[in-house]
């Protein structure tokens, strides 16, 4: 059993164990850029057809890097990390070898072990989701102490319609009060009290009015997240295609800001629906009573990330130690 | 300003295939004046360049790191900039004629490219950039000139040519130079992980473009390892700085045209 130990940890400690491993992640990593990665079946049996499609989920190459597969490996090389951080550390206290060369072999392989660390703990005590939230709406999960309102959503296009710079003016409100308010864009997040909003999309929930052939009327809110709604009583389905905030958007005309003057919606084999305005599709009749603007928001709790960034400072340091500095 | 920046940028082009063209000559006719004339094309190439990106700056107000074009054009640039560097220090006569061609194709497709002056995409909006793309330049610059002494290593290797440098300076300078770009390699990484974290909320998502750069790290990572604690060298190690370049192409170009991913603006 003894010998079996010594046996384990002179295999970690292998510089050529190490190396091979170091091939295998790259050699596995680039089959996950080969096979896209977390798609529809749909199109998996397009792009392989349906054998390869089988084959390729059997074996989690359709979701390569969280596979059981793929933790081993990661997981073996962080033994192996393990043991050459703890074989440099002892080579600088026993040996006197402890020059910068060697305290900087040392400190990087430590460092993707903190990386290692930081990751698996974030992902225990964290989380990640998506929130989308309307103009004047709040986002309270049950149980948060706090809610995030959305005062207001302000998006800047150029002449060819692309986002140049969209923004939400968010307010965290705790025990009936605003307690910090800031409005976030695209690289620049909201935090309070470790869970951080990252803007992320936005678009518009319309309010769809339908009528059957009960003559019952039902109100359903429509998005391009939500791309569908149904009818109820008679299960019909009717699929969104697209939602403008006005006319001079379906034109391709530009906007300086993105405000809904009279959104409209074009639906699946049915055509086109304006604010107000009334279409028929067979026994069924349409009306869209408005959209409101929504902001899609990341949000995401990390404790994980300063020793991800930590082990980031100690990596760059440590290399740089080790290959700048002459021995 | 369009006129300047893409008429001067078609003399660098010219200038660094003179300098190509120079450098091949001088292996044919074993002169010294004509490898020097090659470093003196480069010069030229360099500042008619300089002159090109200088104009770029001004009408955008920005550095050139946004799409393929302005990468492309900073990468040519950057690589003139290491050869000459690179050259004054190691004197090592001959070592950048594999890598001269390399930047006077990157200046030529360069020069094909879509040069309009478009607003950053929110995304692109940030400090990251600079930092992000400028480390990516060093390193991917200095992994091509590694690339260059190391084919020079393996032609010298099979036809035993006497007027390219020796084997043991060309295996050592090809070290020296990943050794070189290896920690901006890691920075890559770092600078990208760290804006990923701010603008998208996660700093590895497996993305294609974070997996091929993590994939061309390893490769490097693998020469280094076996290099400073196995050993190895010549020939094996040659061919993997071959390797790692490829890799790199992969990870700056390939990427892009071949794979979607959120890297996609860059094409």
């Amino acid at each position: 059993m003894k010998k079996l130990l010594s046996r384990t940890w002179e295999l970690f400690s292998s510089n050529v164990f190490a190396v091979v491993l170091i091939g295998i992640l790259a050699a596995v990593s680039l089959l996950g850029t080969a096979i896209p990665q977390k798609e529809s079946p749909e199109v998996y049996l397009k792009l392989f057809g349906e054998v390869f499609y089988r084959l390729f989920s059997a074996l989690s190459l359709t979701n390569l890097y969280a596979s059981p597969f793929f933790y081993t490996i990661l997981a073996l090389l962080g033994l192996s990390l393990f043991a050459c951080s703890y074989n440099r550390l002892m080579k600088l206290i026993q040996k006197g070898k402890s020059d910068l060369y060697h305290w900087g072999s040392f400190m990087s392989h430590l460092s993707v072990l903190m990386i290692y660390i930081g990751v698996v703990y974030g992902a225990a005590a964290g989380f990640s989701g998506y929130a989308q939230i309307e103009k004047g709406k709040d986002f309270s999960p049950h149980d948060w102490p706090f809610s995030v309102h959305l005062n207001d959503f302000n998006a800047k296009f150029d002449a060819q319609g692309r986002p140049l710079h969209f923004s939400s003016d968010l307010s965290v409100m705790e025990n009936g009060r605003e307690v910090l308010r800031k409005t976030i864009s695209v690289n620049d997040p909201l935090v309070y009290k470790g869970i951080k909003f990252y803007q992320s999309s936005y678009g518009l929930t319309g309010l769809l009015e339908i009528r059957g052939p009960g003559g019952k009327a039902e109100r359903s809110p429509i998005s391009k997240n939500a791309c569908c709604v149904y009818y109820t009583p008679t299960g019909q389905k009717f699929h969104l295609v697209e939602i403008f905030p006005d006319l001079h958007v379906l034109h391709g005309m530009s906007m300086e800001v993105y405000e809904p003057t009279m959104p409209l919606v074009l639906l699946e084999n049915i055509g086109w629906l304006a604010t107000g305005q009334v279409l028929r599709s067979g026994e069924y009749t349409l009306k869209l009573l408005g959209a409101t603007e929504y902001t899609g928001l990341q949000v995401k709790k990390d404790p994980g990330v300063w020793v991800v960034y930590l082990g980031f400072l100690l990596l760059t340091a440590g290399v740089g130690m080790m290959l700048y500095v002459k021995h | 300003m369009l006129n300047i920046e893409s008429n001067f940028l078609l003399f660098a082009v010219a200038a660094y295939g003179l300098a190509m063209v120079a450098g091949f000559l001088s292996l044919a006719i074993k002169r010294a004046e004509i490898d020097k004339s090659a470093t003196l094309f480069l010069i030229v190439g360099l500042g008619l360049q300089t002159v090109s990106i200088g104009a770029r700056i001004a009408a955008s107000g920005r550095l050139p790191f946004a799409n393929l074009y302005e990468s492309m054009t900073s990468f040519a640039w950057g690589i003139a900039l290491i050869i000459l560097i690179v050259n004054y220090i190691y004197k090592i006569k001959a070592a950048g004629v594999v890598v001269v061609p390399i930047a006077f194709l990157a200046a030529l497709y360069a020069s094909t490219l879509n040069k309009a002056i478009e607003p950053l995409m929110p995304a692109l909006q940030s400090n990251w950039l600079l930092a992000h793309v400028g480390v990516a330049i060093v390193a991917y610059g200095i992994f091509a000139f590694s690339f260059g002494t190391a084919i020079l290593y393996l032609v010298k290797d099979r036809f035993k040519s006497k007027w390219l440098p020796a084997k043991d300076k060309l295996d050592e300078l090809t070290y020296q130079l990943i050794a070189f770009a290896f920690p901006f390699m890691i920075l890559v990484i770092v600078t990208g992980a760290i804006w990923a974290e701010q603008a998208w909320g996660t700093y590895w998502s497996w993305d294609p473009k974070e997996t091929w750069s993590l994939i061309t790290a390893l490769i490097y990572l693998a020469y280094l390892h076996a290099r400073l604690v196995m050993g190895w060298k010549g020939k094996i190690a040659a061919w993997f700085a071959v390797i790692g370049f490829l890799a790199v192409i992969f990870t700056y170009l390939g990427v892009n045209l071949m794979l979607s991913g959120l890297h996609s603006y860059a094409q």
